[in-house]
């Protein structure tokens, strides 16, 4: 650049040229300084990136081999993980920004707090989709409910079973009411578990359906009698969508006139709409006490 | 007033870059120095100040450009906040003095003394940028970017809490929507056309709650749209409408993987500087002493002389010259793939596609050093070197494209594996019962307090800001990854605990002003908030 160019220009332009430029020591230097810098050089940095020629891709990617809605297909359905950090460390999902501390950090050990209470006195139990395969559920059974229970069976502590069942309730869940009739469920997988434990991960699940898991004390004669019912959790999908049918509509604040269904509308379209108003309409997790006992 | 608007009649299809800038609150006014406020000041040096740069620069050089930025209520509260704003120039002081004895250090050892030269001018730069150009409030100066019609800035949720995780109660997520956006309001001066979910997690039923305060799209993770009902036409490369009326816009894989992942992604080039390099850990102790934790720990100061170089540990010094070629060259890189892919599926769709590119914020600068710098050198090349596309905001795509196909979008999340499972798991299951039953205290005092007192008034919105405290997605994330497990744990067993003692206190109809005075000066996000949200 032209001295004279460059004597014209203020204080804080010339500053940001050599901020630009990468000039060393520039932060120290003066007006007269910065234009001896500067002088006769070209602006080399901004124009490589304007004016770059192209320049072959370091790799070719695999593109889209196939229409692009149906490329998906082929992509992995899980996503593509993120890298923490310069990928010379195992990729691993990016926490705030900060290196490892130096001290080390004992894992997994602070799974069951004792700070924290123990119980709220609050007889639920509640079930949340981890993927669409799996479930968590964590409950607090009181005593008051356990009491009831045994008595209801007319059995003591020590000759009950005490019982997960998963319900798959996509089927159950009738469109007025948000609330399944598990009497008529047919399709659960019953677990036993430890009485004290007080949460479980249920592996077994399927993709796109909705469910809902109760505890149960079961008696010896196969009686049994619910302690608490969870709310409604429904699991992701893992595919693409069988159902086919396009509604096209524009953006609105709310609900721009209400879904019309193709002839392809099938259940799991309604699990999708049953779990998409389990949102609005079972707010809280229901908290039932002891149902009507039910055979096993 | 900005730039013209890029699209182009003859352009194929639009990219849009969505930065989503987030850090969990962390401020410890008890301390004089405390560890963890790190993550802000390192953010602010390495990634918010040069992003900002590159902004400016663009818009000084009419660049046509257009980004969209999240900036989530927690770190626009810390960039605000006039104490964190004075430690961090304090701590940036310390590094120009650090640089300044690295450059007397290295004076015969022209490789190193480059670098301390060039770390000593940037840590200059941005001390006197900080409290100077930008007088200590950077959210304005973003403000100033979207009112130059540049930078679209979306919401998000209030302290980033994992929505479908606590959409058991669904006051509880509606209450961390509407909070999040009322304070970005209060940031940026408008209603966000957009919202970015944290962590993208989407449940059904989420998109009610944005619709009600006005929000026109949202972002979810690819299979979010992928495996939406129906199956959508076009696929990620536009928009779906949900029940509720407003758009979901997909991310796209291609993109995505080129910057993100851990095997082929650009930021693993060997020519960049290598993070785990820092003279926090490599220089000697009493020299390095003034400027890591006054406790004693070695901590990172952003000065590092080494490149990645290769798998192993022997490292090259870092030749920024190289790395700034490197960066140019993966631009142009990237532009090159979007050329190819937009020619790809545009011929298909009979309209203009979108690709949805979202990344964290953070990754540029701080973990991907020359990240910046890649993204001055995509926006320059995408403006001058091609024709095929041209950058958008989805609000402005919305604009263009006013109907689109109805779907049901797929429940999913940008974590690991696609959906819950990084924030559901043995590690951090725990917290879930104890944030699931504040939640249902604090609608329960929402709706016991209909007239409260000037104390309890008090108390009740303290107890809110601890709830939303507890409920950041960011401590059930760090305990999964085991970074700094103790102080994730710490917080959350504290915030929940602060909450229960004022809820005790209400219920008792006994409130400690003393304490509660010492919780609002600690705990003092959201000054305005309004327990109410919670009835």
């Amino acid at each position: 650049m032209e001295r004279s160019d460059l004597q014209a220009m203020k204080l804080f332009q010339l500053k940001k040229l050599a901020s630009r430029l990468g000039i060393p020591g520039r932060t120290k230097m003066d007006k007269a300084q910065i234009v001896e810098a500067l002088v006769g050089k070209e602006i080399t940095a901004a124009r490589r990136a304007k004016a770059a020629t192209r320049r072959p891709p370091a790799r070719m990617p695999a593109g889209p081999r196939v229409a692009a809605s149906t490329a998906l297909a082929e992509t992995p359905p899980s996503v593509e993980q993120k890298p923490a950090s310069p990928p010379a460390e195992a990729a691993t999902a990016p926490a705030p920004p900060k290196p490892p501390a130096p001290k080390a950090e004992p894992e997994h050990t602070h799974r069951k707090p004792h700070e924290l209470p123990q119980q709220y006195n609050q007889n639920r139990i509640v079930l949340m989709p981890r993927d669409p395969n799996r479930l968590y559920a964590y409950w607090e059974i009181t005593s008051a409910a356990v009491r009831a229970a045994l008595q209801r069976l007319g059995v003591t502590a020590g000759e009950v079973k005490t019982v997960l069942r998963v319900h798959d309730v996509t089927d159950l869940v009738g469109p007025d009411s948000a609330q399944p009739q598990l009497e008529h469920s047919r399709e659960y997988l019953s677990i036993e578990t430890d009485p004290t434990a007080d949460e479980w991960y249920i592996n077994a699940a399927r993709p796109n359906r909705l469910y809902c898991i109760e505890r149960l004390f079961v008696a010896p004669d196969g009686r049994a009698v619910s302690l608490a019912v969870s709310n409604l959790a429904a699991t992701p999908s893992d595919h693409i969508s069988d159902v086919r049918g396009e509604t096209w509509v524009a953006a609105s604040r709310r609900g721009a006139g209400t879904f019309v269904p193709t002839a392809a509308r099938n259940k799991w379209l309604a699990g999708q709409e049953r779990a998409h108003e389990t949102m609005s309409s079972y707010a809280g997790a229901s908290s039932n006490a002891a149902a009507p006992a039910t055979k096993s | 007033m900005g730039p013209a608007p890029p699209s182009r009649t003859e352009s194929k299809g639009h990219l849009a870059l969505v930065l989503h800038a987030h850090l969990p609150f962390v401020r410890h006014p008890e301390h004089a120095v405390f560890l963890e406020e790190n993550w802000l000041y390192e953010a602010i040096t390495e990634t918010y100040l040069p992003l900002l740069g590159v902004f400016d620069r663009l818009l000084d050089d009419n660049v046509p450009f257009r980004i969209t930025m999240s900036l989530t209520p927690p770190l626009a509260f810390m960039l605000k906040d006039e104490l964190l704003c004075s430690r961090y120039a304090r701590r940036i002081t310390q590094l120009v003095e650090l640089a300044s004895k690295e450059v007397d250090r290295t004076r015969n050892d022209p490789p190193f003394n480059r670098l301390a030269q060039m770390y000593l001018d940037r840590f200059g730069e941005c001390r006197d940028a900080f409290s100077g150009q930008y007088g200590r409030d950077l959210i304005g100066a973003f403000r100033r970017l979207q009112e130059a019609g540049v930078l679209e800035i979306i919401a998000s949720a209030a302290t980033h809490g994992y929505l479908p995780l606590m959409a058991v109660n669904p006051k509880a997520v509606r209450a961390q929507i509407r909070v999040g956006i009322e304070e970005h309001i209060r940031f940026f001066g408008r209603r966000p056309r957009g919202f970015w979910l944290p962590e993208c997690a989407y449940a059904p039923g989420l998109d009610d709650f944005l619709a009600e305060f006005g929000v026109q799209y949202f972002i979810t993770e690819s299979h979010g749209i992928a495996y939406a009902t129906p199956c959508p036409s076009f696929g990620v490369y536009a928009p779906v409408i949900c029940p509720s009326g407003i758009a979901a816009f997909g991310r796209d894989i291609h993109s995505s993987k080129q910057v993100w992942s851990a095997i082929e992604g650009y930021p693993g080039d060997h020519q960049y500087r290598e993070f785990y390099r820092d003279v926090g850990y490599d220089l000697d102790y009493d020299y390095i002493r003034p400027y890591i934790h006054p406790d004693g720990n070695r901590i990172d100061t952003g000065v590092k002389y080494y490149r990645i170089t290769g798998a192993d540990r022997h490292k090259e010094p870092y030749d920024p010259e190289l790395a700034l070629e490197k960066a140019a060259e993966h631009a142009g890189n990237f532009v090159f793939n979007r050329e190819r892919q937009f020619e790809y599926i545009e011929p298909g769709m009979g309209r203009k596609p979108i690709v949805v590119a979202p990344y964290d914020a953070e990754l540029f600068g701080h973990w991907w050093y020359e990240g910046p710098e890649w993204i001055e050198f995509l926006l320059r090349k995408i403006a001058y070197d091609q024709n095929v596309f041209d950058t958008i905001t989805p609000g402005n795509y919305l604009n263009e494209n006013a109907v689109n196909q109805r779907a049901y979008p797929c429940a999913s999340s940008w974590g690991w594996r696609g959906y819950h499972e990084v924030w559901l798991e043995g590690s951090n299951a725990w917290i879930y019962r104890h944030l699931h039953a504040a939640a249902d205290r604090m609608c329960e005092l929402a709706r016991l307090f209909n007239t409260p007192t000037e104390l309890e008034r008090r108390a009740l919105n303290q107890a809110a800001r601890e709830l939303l405290l507890a409920q950041s997605s960011d401590w059930a994330f760090i305990m999964k990854t085991g970074t700094a497990v103790e102080y994730a744990v710490k917080r959350t067993k504290e915030h929940l605990q602060r909450f229960t003692g004022l809820c005790e206190e209400l219920k008792a109809r006994s409130v400690d002003e003393h304490r509660l005075d010492e919780l609002e000066r600690r705990d003092n996000i959201f000054p305005a908030i309004d327990y109410r949200v919670y009835a």
